[in-house]
């Protein structure tokens, strides 16, 4: 049948182009003669025909005629497995089920934490595969949560193209990743696909949101308007992805010239055909991967799934790692051990503690989310947040405030799964952006972790005509904070008090530890700093609450194996005992040694 | 050709005639309308008022549910009522005044000022006989005669001896006109000099302008500390230049000017009138009159909402200017400017609810907020109207610290006899009918050794007279009575040190000017040339850095402020040299400001002794990771990428060196033996925290005998080991 198909094909080509020179795809190039760059690229395998990949008729002399049937990006997901399928063997069905294509962690999860689904295990995708279901329409499932998704969060995966605005424009499929586009988004001019891919790229879809930006040094400002500080003219915003940055310091590794790809294997990228329940288990690569642990230099770079990089090789002194996107080298460098060794590494007990829980410089995050689905046409009320990181509610808001009041209309957003219009649009503010708040609990493989917020949602819904259904109403269960390790990595550390004895960091609040003992011989927490029920919030204590004195935890966290502190570590971690004093001593002498001073009588 | 001639010239004087008759008509209807305007009976414009009442009670009475028929009925009978001529004599002066005929129900400004013995002509001149509005208001001393460029002549009473009642006394405290014209919220020099001084337009740190050319000719002498002998109105017209220094005065006038008590807001959040009426008038955020004077436009802002004095003046008052810079009364009630949206929404709507478009979240409030202390139960009447003098820096005119009703470490507050002025306020301030001050009474004393009025020495010890919530008596705390406070080594620690729970941090202030946009002028009283606008980089709450006043105590600073400017040509491009720049002076170093303050945001519960000697960046050596080794923090931004100087949060380098500027004068960030010396102890701390331990009783002599080279040396490092084994 098939056979029968290529056939036909075949003889429609040939029918349509007898008066052509030789070629199957000469028709094209007689249009497209700038489309000089190669498939493969040149040296590598044999050149192939526009058609292959592209389906049309390669022999036509005419647009109309040589472009039907044509596939603009066969590398979309739905005609990679027949374009580069043959070739690349595996590959398209192992994008297809990896978290950047199916993104059933952010479905999942959003819609168990608004009560949509019994727990967070993988169910729905943006696609039908494997396993998962397609994510259903709002209006099928009748949940709010999956119009908001749509909507508004899944403007992020393989299957869509990225949006229109500066930062955030791609192909869709394999060329969103391997046909990166210029610093203002254009694309290349000519043709091809690179296995080069530069840290921006990653960035039109990790940013803002979890791991991505601050790798490069940008973290999100606050949306105010007012928070924009260093736009030449306040009039004029320079936005990246809808929203303003500012310009923090990047991970070190970024400054050595890494990019994503160097330390991040094929196989973590573009998925293994597994799906897990979350999307940080498909990270297998760790620092020990390359570093070692102190003492222990790693002798080949394999990451916990076992999955090799293969640009880092084994010399003399150690593991090089050579740049995929420039091809220089990089001595990894091991830990040291030893007396002379940071104090921290020679902890024994901080074996357990991730690198990024001292050596991420910032963590930032957004603390409590709001989320409101938007009806009226009251588009002065969110003007001054209006650049919060989605192109269509920027445009949208930008648009309307430039009619007169009365000619404003209601607002219409796109469903980027369909791309059908609904009325509506979903408007999402975080309570606290924060880059200093660290909050620290235990990551999946039992090893203290940062936490950040994923999501922590208060949600007001306004029905068609305006009327306010639910106002600022936290579902159930609602809340929820990931392990996170933010990729700040600096050589300069936090130091011992940022976790031991601090109240806020172990996730217990905005608090501290008050001097003397509590009624029940524990410790005593000062009262929360801020005061979420005189805002008409029904929250007990604060976003960074993520367990109570006696363990108990307060919010979810979502990644199987992951936790709060329990009551045993608490209270370890808060009245540090006389082990921690004897590397605290040890520490202090070797942090800041000689700028002591004397007291003074 | 002559025909012609004649022709045209007969046509011209047709019109000429013409044009001239339909002059004179309008000319004509112009007096006669003028007469009639004039000439109008006064019982024409009492029927009109009694018209207005009507209205208006029929709209109320249908409000409250009458049936409109009867509310109609009662409605007319109001209307129909006959004009009658209201006449009062008020028995302070005995000249009959008639202002009540129109405006019948207006409200009694205050219970000391009752109409029968003030009447209206003292406060507002104008005509008191005078029947019509054109009579009656001929020399009428305005809307507010409260503003201070009336206040002279309606509170002081200028007319005769007989009516002096709040100027020209001999008694200094009654003398309030005086006072409050030299207050530093009248002058507000303190603010102009701030940022004159940060912005490089003068050099030294002395006061020289204000709102309005003042001086003080009954200052005594030898002159008091810190009081000025006279300032001069703010320098006006454009700017010389472009630059930051130029245009300092300018961005004075059209920003700051906003709240100082000779300007007005007519409505919105920080809605105030002018003069004594910005604090013990009565205005809503709408402006408009809400009371029963008919005769008054309801349908305009800029008007008081009651025509009402209240003697002491509610908080709401003091907040409706103490919200920006230092933000102390926002601060005091636990509120923190929002930056995103001011989530949550359970209307539907974000909330601003501050001017300028700002919201805030709900933080702990200051424990005397939550024990029902207002601004003006701690605040006396001197700090807040002044007390005659010129003073160029608030702190110079404020009196109260902590001190003063807690007493310190080593004992109980000060207490001393009543003065003239405390006298006076038991007399007539908000305490008349309070508890009497008797001869013998001892008062708790101000920080400049002044008796307060109602901070009294009780047998039960001291307390506090509340004037916000009349009859309430707090008892005061003492410092003395908790031991830890006596700790050696925390002699220069303001309370603020530890006891402040946060402080307000709006990091990075940029200033747009642009040249080609007109903005209004305070000073000039119409818009000029220039217009500003202002973004911030980052506003948090957080942990409070410390530093050293003016006066060597170690207290919270915060910015203040840490200004980057930039001038726009009309394109909204940054003029050459003019982009993010940052000024620097020799007095004051960067023109990133950093200030001490007091917070007030007093909690009990104060941070762990850890949160100082063990933080560098509490000391002021900035926040994010540190290289092992060193003591000052990596800046987390990108400075370079960023186009600034320094990090925000950062006071100080490794060597000591101030890296903000300071517009306070002797103000600086902990040197570098001081954070060496703190550090230190950070060392002894996991061991000796104790209050009773006798190394905390004598840190120095521990150190001299376990230091290097001491005695005990082996013995405590021995000590040591055994004891964490």
């Amino acid at each position: 049948m098939r056979r029968a198909l290529y056939l036909a094909l075949l003889a429609v080509i040939l029918s349509a182009a007898p008066a052509l020179a030789s070629g199957p795809d000469a028709g094209c190039r007689k249009c497209h003669p700038d489309m000089a760059a190669p498939m493969p690229p040149a040296g590598q395998g044999h050149a192939i025909a526009c058609t292959r990949c592209h389906l049309g008729h390669g022999q036509a002399s005419t647009a109309q005629a040589g472009h039907a049937g044509m596939a603009a990006n066969p590398a979309a997901l739905d005609q990679a497995q027949r374009a580069c399928g043959p070739c690349h063997a595996g590959w398209p069905q192992k994008v297809r089920r990896s978290p950047m294509a199916t993104a059933m962690g952010l479905i999942n999860q959003t819609r168990y934490l608004w009560g949509a689904q019994l727990d967070a295990q993988p169910r729905y995708g943006v696609r039908a595969e494997g396993p998962l279901a397609a994510l259903p329409s709002p209006d099928r499932s009748g949940r709010p949560v999956d119009d908001l998704l749509r909507r508004r969060c899944l403007r992020c995966h393989l299957w869509t193209p990225g949006a229109e605005a500066d930062g955030a424009r791609r192909s869709a499929g394999c060329a969103a990743c391997h046909r990166p586009r210029d610093a203002q988004g254009r694309k290349p001019r000519g043709h091809g696909l690179t296995k080069k891919i530069p840290v921006r790229q990653c960035l039109t879809c990790h940013a803002g949101c979890g791991v991505g930006a601050e790798y490069a040094g940008q973290t999100p400002r606050d949306a105010l308007a007012g928070a924009r500080f260093l736009d030449e003219d306040p009039e004029q915003p320079k936005l990246w992805q809808a929203r303003s940055w500012r310009p923090m310091q990047p991970d070190l590794h970024y400054k050595a010239g890494l990019a994503c790809l160097d330390c991040h294997p094929r196989s973590e990228v573009m998925g293994d055909g597994v799906i897990r329940p979350a999307g940080l288990l498909a990270v297998g690569l760790r620092c020990a991967t390359c570093h070692g642990r102190p003492g222990a230099p790693a002798q080949e770079a394999v990451t916990t799934l076992g999955a090799p990089l293969n640009n880092v090789t084994r010399h003399k002194k150690g593991l090089v790692l050579t740049s995929k996107l420039d091809g220089r080298t990089h001595r990894v460098p091991a830990l040291a051990a030893g007396p002379a060794a940071p104090v921290a590494h020679q902890v024994p007990q901080h074996a357990k503690v991730a690198c990024h829980a001292c050596h991420a410089a910032y963590a930032p995050a957004a603390w409590g989310l709001q989320v409101q689905l938007e009806t009226r046409a009251a588009y002065h009320l969110w003007q001054p947040i209006a650049a919060q990181g989605d192109p269509q509610v920027w445009d949208l808001i930008r648009r309307q405030m430039g009619l007169p009041p009365g000619r404003r209309t209601p607002p219409v957003t796109r469903d980027y799964l369909s791309g059908q219009a609904r009325p509506g649009m979903w408007i999402l503010s975080p309570f606290f952006r924060r880059e200093l708040w660290r909050v620290y609990g235990l990551g999946p493989e039992g090893r203290t972790f940062l936490l950040s917020p994923r999501f922590q949602y208060v949600v007001t819904l306004l029905d068609k005509q305006g009327r306010l259904l639910r106002g600022a109403a936290i579902p159930a269960p609602g809340l929820s904070l990931t392990p996170y390790n933010p990729h700040t990595t600096a050589r300069a550390t936090v130091g011992c008090a940022a976790c031991h004895g601090a109240a806020r960091a172990l996730g217990l609040g905005l608090t501290f530890v008050q001097e003397g003992k509590g009624k029940d011989g524990g410790s005593r927490l000062a009262p929360g700093l801020w005061q979420p029920k005189a805002e008409d919030l029904n929250l007990n204590g604060d976003w960074t609450r993520v367990v109570d004195l006696r363990g108990r935890p307060q919010q979810a966290l979502l990644v199987p194996g992951a936790r709060p502190y329990n009551r045993a570590e608490l209270m370890k971690l808060l009245r540090p005992g006389k082990d921690y004093t004897r590397w605290l001593l040890k520490a202090l002498d070797q942090e800041w040694p000689a700028k002591t001073e004397a007291p003074r009588r | 050709m002559a025909a012609g001639k004649s022709k045209s010239s007969d046509q011209r004087l047709l019109w000429a005639a013409g044009y001239a008759l339909a002059a004179l008509a309008l000319l004509a209807a112009l007096a006669l309308a003028w007469w009639q305007e004039a000439h109008r009976l006064w019982q024409e414009e009492v029927r009109a008022v009694n018209q207005a009442r009507a209205t208006r009670l029929q709209r109320e009475l249908l409000a409250a549910g009458l049936a409109p028929a009867r509310a109609q009925v009662r409605a007319a009978a109001l209307a129909a009522e006959p004009p009658r001529v209201i006449e009062v004599t008020p028995s302070a002066f005995g000249r009959p005044e008639r202002c009540l005929t129109c405006h019948q129900g207006i409200e009694q400004i205050s219970p000391s000022h009752p109409v029968e013995a003030v009447g209206c002509v003292a406060c507002h001149g104008g005509q008191g006989l005078g029947l019509t509005k054109t009579q009656a208001h001929r020399g009428l001393l305005g809307r507010n005669p409260s503003a201070l460029a009336t206040a002279q002549a309606s509170c002081g009473g200028g007319k005769g001896a007989a009516a002096r009642c709040h100027a020209g006394r001999q008694d200094q405290a009654a003398d309030m006109v005086y006072r409050v014209e030299r207050t530093i919220m009248a002058t507000m020099t303190g603010v102009l000099t701030s940022l004159r001084l940060a912005w490089g337009a003068q050099a030294g740190f002395r006061a020289r302008f204000a709102t309005a050319e003042i001086s003080d000719p009954r200052r005594p002498v030898p002159a008091p500390p810190h009081t000025l002998a006279g300032l001069l109105r703010v320098p006006g017209g454009q700017p010389a230049g472009p630059g930051q220094a130029h245009t300092a005065d300018e961005h004075w006038r059209k920003f700051c000017a906003r709240c100082h008590l000779r300007a007005e807001r007519e409505a919105g959040h920080s809605v105030h009138g002018q003069g004594c009426a910005a604090c013990h008038g009565t205005r809503t955020e709408s402006g408009r009159y809400l009371g029963r004077d008919a005769t008054i436009v309801r349908r305009q802002p800029g008007h008081a909402a009651y025509h009402r004095l209240q003697p002491t003046p509610p908080e709401e008052n003091c907040r409706r200017c103490h919200n920006r810079s230092g933000r102390l009364a926002l601060n005091y009630r636990g509120q923190v400017e929002d930056e995103n949206g001011r989530t949550p929404w359970p209307q539907g709507r974000p909330i601003y609810s501050l001017s300028g478009g700002r919201g805030v979240h709900q933080l702990l409030p200051d424990v005397h907020a939550e024990k029902g202390l207002s601004c003006v139960d701690c605040h006396s009447g001197r700090e807040i109207m002044g007390d005659g003098r010129l003073y160029g820096r608030m702190r110079f005119q404020t009196e109260i610290t902590c001190a003063t009703c807690h007493g310190g470490p080593q004992g109980p507050p000060r207490t001393g006899p009543p003065d003239d002025t405390s006298r006076y306020e038991a007399q007539y301030g908000p305490l008349k009918n309070g508890p009497p001050l008797q001869g013998d009474a001892r008062l708790l004393l101000s920080a400049k050794g002044r008796p307060l009025v109602n901070l009294r020495l009780s047998k039960d010890g001291p307390v506090l007279l509340s004037r916000s919530q009349p009859g309430k008596v707090h008892r005061l705390a003492l410092v003395s009575s908790d031991p830890q406070h006596k700790q050696p080594g925390h002699q220069r620690l303001s309370c603020q040190a530890c006891h402040s729970r946060w402080t307000p941090q709006c990091y990075g202030c940029h200033d747009y000017r642009r040249a080609a946009h007109a903005m209004w002028d305070y000073a000039a009283g119409q818009p000029t040339p220039g217009s500003w606008e202002e973004t911030r980089d980052q506003y948090r709450f957080t942990d409070p850095v410390l530093g050293v006043d003016s006066r060597g105590q170690i207290r919270p600073f915060v910015p203040g402020c840490q200004v980057v400017y930039t001038a726009l040509d009309a394109a909204g491009r940054p003029l050459p040299g003019q982009a993010l720049s940052v000024a620097r002076t020799k007095a004051v170093g960067s023109g990133l400001v950093s200030t001490p303050i007091a917070p007030h945001t007093t909690r009990r519960e104060v941070r762990p002794c850890e949160a100082c000697h063990q933080s560098p960046k509490t000391l002021g050596l900035g926040p994010g990771p540190r290289p092992l080794g060193r003591l000052a923090a990596r800046p987390l931004v990108d400075l370079k990428a960023a186009g600034l100087a320094a990090d925000w949060e950062t006071l100080v380098d490794e060597q000591g060196r101030p890296i903000q500027g300071q517009t306070h004068q002797g103000a600086r960030p902990l040197n570098r033996a001081e954070i060496g010396r703190a550090l230190a102890f950070g060392r002894c701390l996991p061991c000796h925290r104790d209050p009773q331990d006798p190394v905390l009783a004598d840190p120095a002599r521990a150190w001299q005998r376990i230091g290097p080279g001491g005695d005990w040396e082996a013995k405590h490092r021995a000590a040591v080991e055994k004891a964490l084994r």
